[in-house]
């Protein structure tokens, strides 16, 4: 058992966006609430411009600020698979944790009044005593048209980060970054 | 790695210990949706309940998956869609369709045990096929009959009964400016066998001398005053078969707004003659390695996003190299090791320029091109051949035919028929075949045979073992009499220097031209020589507006070595005036470096399909004109006639609704449209609002409008009746199968995953009838279609409407024995079953809902939605570097279809060679230069949205609440606008739009994109009244700008937009428009790249 991440190849990200919509999709996010988004880098010059698409989600870090920050302790980062949830009875939704994670990953829902994000598709990738995987995969993972996002087991969170991500130094985000045949920017 | 067991203790001061914060990450995107968010109505309009609640599993109690197709755009992709208690909660991809996933099977054909738990390990949707089900359970969904009350686009409806709609509609009936006539009326008195036999008369026109010998009764039967258009209309089995038992040659399809410069060209250069067939061609990307694009963006767009994505971005991982060519630096350019910002409209220049280098350096594939015929072909290992090397006759240079025996004074190939025969004859019998080659063509008057077998001992061309196949080359099966000459239409020269048949050469003189027998002729390479290098390199650069340079590199790539190299195009490239030679570029191109049926090359495919019912009355059904004039020639006593006619083109979609306006060629009474919103789809769009609310005096020139449609759209808002039809969800068809897209034989099975069957009895006859939920039917027995009709309530499927609507009117092929003796056709569920089972499907549907529910039967192909050879398996096991499905035919370099048309406006004689022509001319050869206006407008479909049917869907809106207008930094500096400012850009034809714009790298200077989806008038965005109540809306639907409002006109037709007069395409990125501030300035962060 070991800590739970993503795996995103650079280069073979397309932008299409299918991750964002399978991740509303699955977990029936409110309008404005959506746990996936793809943030897209203008590069290069004129003549030889670069894009870069990245997709972003919470990243259940090693070191979750957004945990740390939480004054009535709603938010947990499970032992085996280091899974980080917010427990919906708990959370009085102070925003606190939308303040502090650098990846802006918990998103406040209008309607229950309470910060929400990404469980890893804990429902799917985990069994119900969360004691083993079973074999499925997050809904982003399962839709990923250009094959660029996956998800392991002790992934290494390894590989340049995009410049603008913010540093692993802060929380050690549980991602690995593969650039492909393309050069790190 | 030991994950660290946090304590419960916090530190509560976050801020000192983690002095970060959102801004540490530039969200460009993000910043823009994040503004948008915030102005969000944030009412949840489909949650299981308002918690974090995740859908159930696969395999979890009470969850289906159904198998079924997408059509959030045309691909067709497979889908499985999980179904928990009647209600569809999740979509995702189907793992055995290879649209969205890589998989081999264990032996030829994929069953259910060559993926484990495929339930559980879905394939890919795009962000479209994600999103289904806000188009499923959207709010803004029309879900009864509607009537207006008021004006065409007033808003203000009244919700009927079918069984009212269908009364007027077929009828007659009134509506505020007074009564109308119904499609029974309309279509005349039938004859004995319920066909439409009452021919147009001069009160049907005020244009009888522009019909053949000046007689209206040419325009062809009454009936033709119905006019039927389609958008995504993926059930054509049955509409086609509506339309024509109906009697109307106006079903219309959306094509000349689409693919048509694909479509034509490949018609006129993959002919299939042998089949009489024509093959679309697409790359291998299973196997390619160096891939040329032009104007075309399959990472958002084109058809199949996940098969290409996947695919291209597994090309890229292994060492192959991408070329774009597109003024827009678009996702797939951003994938490209070199993108290429060509001047719009000018890619035939390009390809006339790559061409010219590498004939000019001997890179073409002579030894190939000099096969003229099959048999040699074969022997010398290739799988193809093409006319290269045929004669042609030329006139002033220009080539005009092809020489065939007897004018090349051969005594070889030429007899005559010793018979009459008709045009179905498929024995033809000759006074002597004796000097004819086993197998091939023939001519016989203007029609083009191909006979597979002779027999010398009888004397036939065709056996009845292997009988001829009739119409080649786009030529029509015609009966001719006995004498008539017949003989073998292709002849070639010989190193020797000797003329002779095609067949009787295994090597031909490529390059040449001379006089044979008195015919002034070249081959058809040479005329291709000839067009090509009637420029230099230098100067086909100076026309594209790339370099001499790096044409050549490409020229060079392309041509050099063993790699698997291909070109390829689409919209971009040939949606253009010129696009029809832009796109027999490409063809010919890909074929004289011999890349066709080869692996990594420019292949076809193959597929399982359905077959049509059988049609009880089948001859005569329809005649005449279509009112766009498409595949018809012009042939009016008057010269020169009022509007353009088409006979190349299979449909001229822009022309229909313009022309109904002005009662062109004959005067059109009602008008029904299937998916198909012309009001924001068609460019030019003024041209098509006039047209509907054109008034003559109190009526409507088009005195009756009826719109099949899910949503208010903006046509529908413009109609008399709205129809609403169940989506793609909520229906059975076989997907559009044309596009080659995977290259090993498939099909995919659209099917309802939700909603309910009956199995009932109509006029005594018993049937299973599907029902959409949220639709009803009462009761299981109906004495007539009136009784189902009072009984259905809610959305009706359209096939469902049309047969209804079709034994309301008692046209043929429908109702009792309506498929044939005992086959009756009174429920779309029986059109299905029997297609099915006529064609690769043995048992139809599987007996599918027998159980009441979608999803049960128990048919292999039905429970995998669709039958797939290995997809792994694209190369003939046994011809290696052979693609396994093949186009196997004669290839036509030369185009005698087209060389035989010609503009009916001007006279001028179109080319059967590509043949360079600027991309800013009209219909009557008007050049138009719009100075002034200095940006070239260029139109944006978006990964996340598709066409005008997707923009409301909450999910894919959510993605980007706004359109676009898309400046590079350099004309933005100098317009002086940033990210965020509006600006209203105004087109010559006097339109305008408003919107923010957006700067961004990757742009041609001078050049403007504007997204397309948005800039809505209706879809949600604004109310209309049912009734007196106000309908729910949300303006922040569609916000943004509408560039289909600003595309040029025609210069001499105002009402249309700039189309190819050989295709009939329409032109989508030529328009010139201006760019101005206006007062509004934008509210976002401002930041620098």
């Amino acid at each position: 058992m070991g800590q739970l991440g993503f795996k995103i190849n650079l280069a073979k990200c397309v932008g299409c966006r299918a991750c964002a919509v399978a991740c509303n999709a699955e977990m029936n996010t409110v309008k404005g609430t959506r746990y996936r988004t793809v943030i897209e880098k203008q590069g290069g010059t004129e003549e030889e411009p670069k894009r870069l698409f990245v997709t972003m989600s919470c990243f259940h870090c090693e070191e979750p600020a957004c945990l740390k920050s939480c004054p009535v302790d709603a938010i947990t980062k499970d032992e085996s698979f280091g899974i980080v949830l917010i427990d919906q009875d708990k959370c009085i939704g102070c925003k606190y944790c939308a303040k502090v994670c650098p990846y802006g990953a918990p998103r406040f829902n209008e309607n229950t009044k309470k910060m929400e994000k990404c469980t890893f598709c804990v429902h799917k990738v985990l069994n119900e005593d969360r004691s083993v995987l079973t074999g499925l995969k997050p809904a982003c993972v399962n839709t990923c048209i250009g094959k660029a996002l996956d998800f392991g087991e002790n992934v290494g969170n390894t590989g340049d980060a995009p410049s603008g991500f913010a540093s692993r130094d802060y929380t050690n985000p549980s991602v690995t970054f593969d650039w492909g045949w393309i050069e790190p920017w | 790695m030991n994950i660290k067991t946090l304590s419960k203790q916090k530190d509560r001061n976050p801020e000192n210990k983690f002095k970060v914060t959102r801004r540490t990450f530039i969200k460009i995107g993000g910043a823009v949706a994040a503004a948008a968010i915030c102005g969000f109505e944030l009412r949840n309009l489909y949650a299981v309940d308002d918690d974090i609640n995740p859908d159930p599993n696969a395999g979890d109690t009470g969850v289906k998956v159904i198998r079924t197709a997408c059509m959030m755009c045309n691909a067709g992709c497979g889908l499985q869609v999980k179904v928990k208690d009647g209600t569809a909660i999740m979509i995702e991809g189907n793992p055995f369709c290879p649209h969205t996933n890589d998989y081999s099977t264990a032996g030829t054909e994929a069953v259910l045990s060559d993926i484990s738990e495929p339930d559980k390990y879905p394939g890919t949707p795009c962000a479209r096929g994600n999103g289904g089900l806000k188009t499923l359970y959207d709010p803004y969904r029309i879900k009864q009959p509607l009537k207006r009350t008021g004006a065409r686009g007033e808003g203000k409806w009244q919700a009927i009964s079918w069984k009212q709609a269908f009364d007027e509609i077929i009828d007659g009936g009134s509506l505020p400016e007074g009564t109308f006539e119904g499609l029974k009326a309309i279509r005349g008195t039938p004859d004995s066998s319920k066909r439409a036999s009452e021919k147009l008369t001069t009160d049907d026109t005020n244009y009888a001398s522009e019909a053949k010998s000046g007689d209206p009764a040419n325009f062809g039967y009454k009936a033709n005053r119905y006019v039927w258009i389609r958008g995504r209309d993926q059930i054509s089995q049955i509409t086609k078969r509506f339309n024509d038992a109906y009697g109307t040659v106006n079903h219309i399809e959306h094509s000349s707004l689409c693919n048509t410069n694909y479509s034509i060209p490949a018609k006129t250069t993959f002919t299939g003659p042998k089949s009489a067939k024509y093959s679309y061609m697409r790359v291998d990307l299973d196997n390619v390695e160096y891939l040329i694009l032009l104007g075309t963006n399959p990472l958002e767009a084109n058809v199949g996003t996940p098969y290409w994505a996947r695919k291209l971005m597994a090309f890229k991982s292994n060492g192959g190299k991408l070329i774009v060519v597109d003024p827009f630096f678009t996702h797939t350019a951003s994938k490209a090791d070199k993108w290429i910002p060509i001047e719009p409209g000018t890619d035939l220049a390009l390809l006339m320029g790559m061409m010219r280098w590498i004939i000019d350096n001997n890179r073409h594939l002579s030894n190939y091109l000099s096969i003229p015929n099959e048999t040699d072909a074969t022997t010398a290992g290739y799988k193809n051949y093409t006319d290269a090397a045929f004669l042609v006759k030329t006139a002033e240079g220009k080539g005009e035919e092809f020489l065939n025996a007897s004018e090349a004074g051969i005594s070889e190939g030429v007899t005559t028929l010793s018979l009459d025969i008709s045009s179905s004859d498929k024995v033809i019998s000759v006074q002597s075949t004796s000097t004819f080659p086993s197998k091939g063509f023939i001519k016989i008057g203007d029609e083009i045979l191909y006979y597979p077998e002779k027999d010398d001992a009888a004397n036939t061309l065709g056996t009845s073992s292997n009988g001829c196949i009739r119409g080649s080359f786009n030529t029509k099966a015609a009966s001719a009499t006995s004498g008539t000459s017949v003989v073998v239409p292709f002849v070639v020269r010989k190193e020797d220097g000797t003329i002779t048949l095609y067949s009787d050469a295994s090597s031909a003189t490529l390059d040449w031209s001379e006089t044979v027998n008195g015919h002034e002729c070249s081959t058809s390479f040479k005329l291709l020589k000839d067009q090509v290098t009637s420029k230099t390199v230098e100067e086909w650069a100076a026309l594209c507006k790339v370099s001499a340079d790096t044409i050549q590199t490409l020229a060079d790539e392309l041509s050099s070595g063993d790699k698997k190299a291909c070109v390829e195009a689409y919209r971009g490239a040939w949606g253009h005036i010129n696009g029809y030679q832009t796109s027999r570029a490409v063809n010919i191109l890909n074929t004289i470096l011999g890349r066709v049926d080869k692996i990594g090359g420019y292949c076809t495919s193959k597929r399982f399909g359905g077959k049509d019912p059988s049609k009880p009355v089948s001859s005569g059904l329809t005649s005449g004109v279509r009112i766009d004039r498409a595949s018809s020639k012009y042939e009016g006593t008057l010269e020169t006639p009022t509007r353009q006619w088409y006979p190349v083109a299979s449909v001229v979609t822009q022309e229909a609704i313009p022309s109904m306006a002005v009662g062109y060629p004959y005067k059109c009474k009602a008008l029904m449209f299937y998916i198909h919103n012309p009001a924001y789809t068609q460019p030019n769009t003024l041209g098509v609002k006039d047209a509907l609310t054109k008034k003559n005096g109190n009526s409507y020139v088009i005195p009756l409008v009826v719109s099949c449609s899910i949503f208010m759209d903006e046509t529908a808002a413009l109609s008399d009746y709205i129809l609403p039809d169940s989506t793609y969800l909520e229906r059975y068809s076989l997907p559009f199968t044309s596009y080659p897209t995977v290259k090993t034989k498939s099909a995919t099975i659209r099917r309802p995953v939700i909603g309910s069957y009956k199995d009932i009895t109509v006029e005594g006859r018993s049937a299973r009838v599907y029902i959409p939920d949220g639709s009803s039917l009462d009761g299981s027995s109906f004495g007539i279609v009136d009784e189902l009709l009072e009984a259905w309530s809610g959305p009706m499927p359209y096939d469902e409407q049309l047969i209804q609507m079709a034994k309301k009117l008692t046209i043929p092929n429908f109702g009792a024995d309506g498929m044939g003796t005992g086959k009756n056709l009174d429920t779309a569920y029986q059109f299905w079953d029997e297609t099915l089972a006529l064609g690769d499907f043995s048992n139809g549907l599987g007996d599918e809902g027998a159980s009441g529910s979608p999803g049960d039967s128990t048919e292999s192909y039905m429970t995998m939605g669709g039958r797939w050879e290995n997809p792994k398996q694209v190369e003939d096991p046994s011809a290696s570097g052979w693609a396994k499905n093949r186009y196997d035919d004669l290839i036509s370099i030369f185009s005698e279809k087209v060389a035989h048309s010609k503009n009916a406006l001007t006279g001028e004689e179109y080319s059967g060679i590509p043949a360079w022509e600027k991309p800013n001319i009209g219909l009557k050869g008007a050049e138009f230069e719009d100075a002034g206006y200095d940006y070239t407008m260029n139109t944006y479909k978006r990964a996340w949205h598709v066409q005008s049917r997707s923009t409301s869907n909450e999910w894919l809106l959510e993605l980007q609440p706004e359109g676009f207008i898309y400046l590079n930094s350099s004309d933005a500096s100098s317009l002086g606008v940033l990210t965020g400012d509006e600006v209203i850009v105004t087109s010559p034809n006097g339109q305008s739009t408003e919107g923010k714009v957006r700067v961004i790298k990757g742009l041609r200077r001078k050049s403007v994109v504007i997204d397309f989806h948005f800039g809505r008038e209706w879809f949600g965005s604004k109310p209309y009244t049912v009734d007196g109540e106000s309908s729910d809306y949300d303006s922040k639907i569609g916000v943004g700008p509408n560039a289909n409002v600003l595309q040029r006109g025609d210069p001499d037709f105002s009402d249309i937009c700039l189309t190819d007069p050989i295709s009939g395409q329409a032109c989508y990125y030529i328009t010139k428009v201006k760019i101005g501030k206006t007062l509004k300035k934008g509210g976002f962060e401002r930041w620098a790249n």
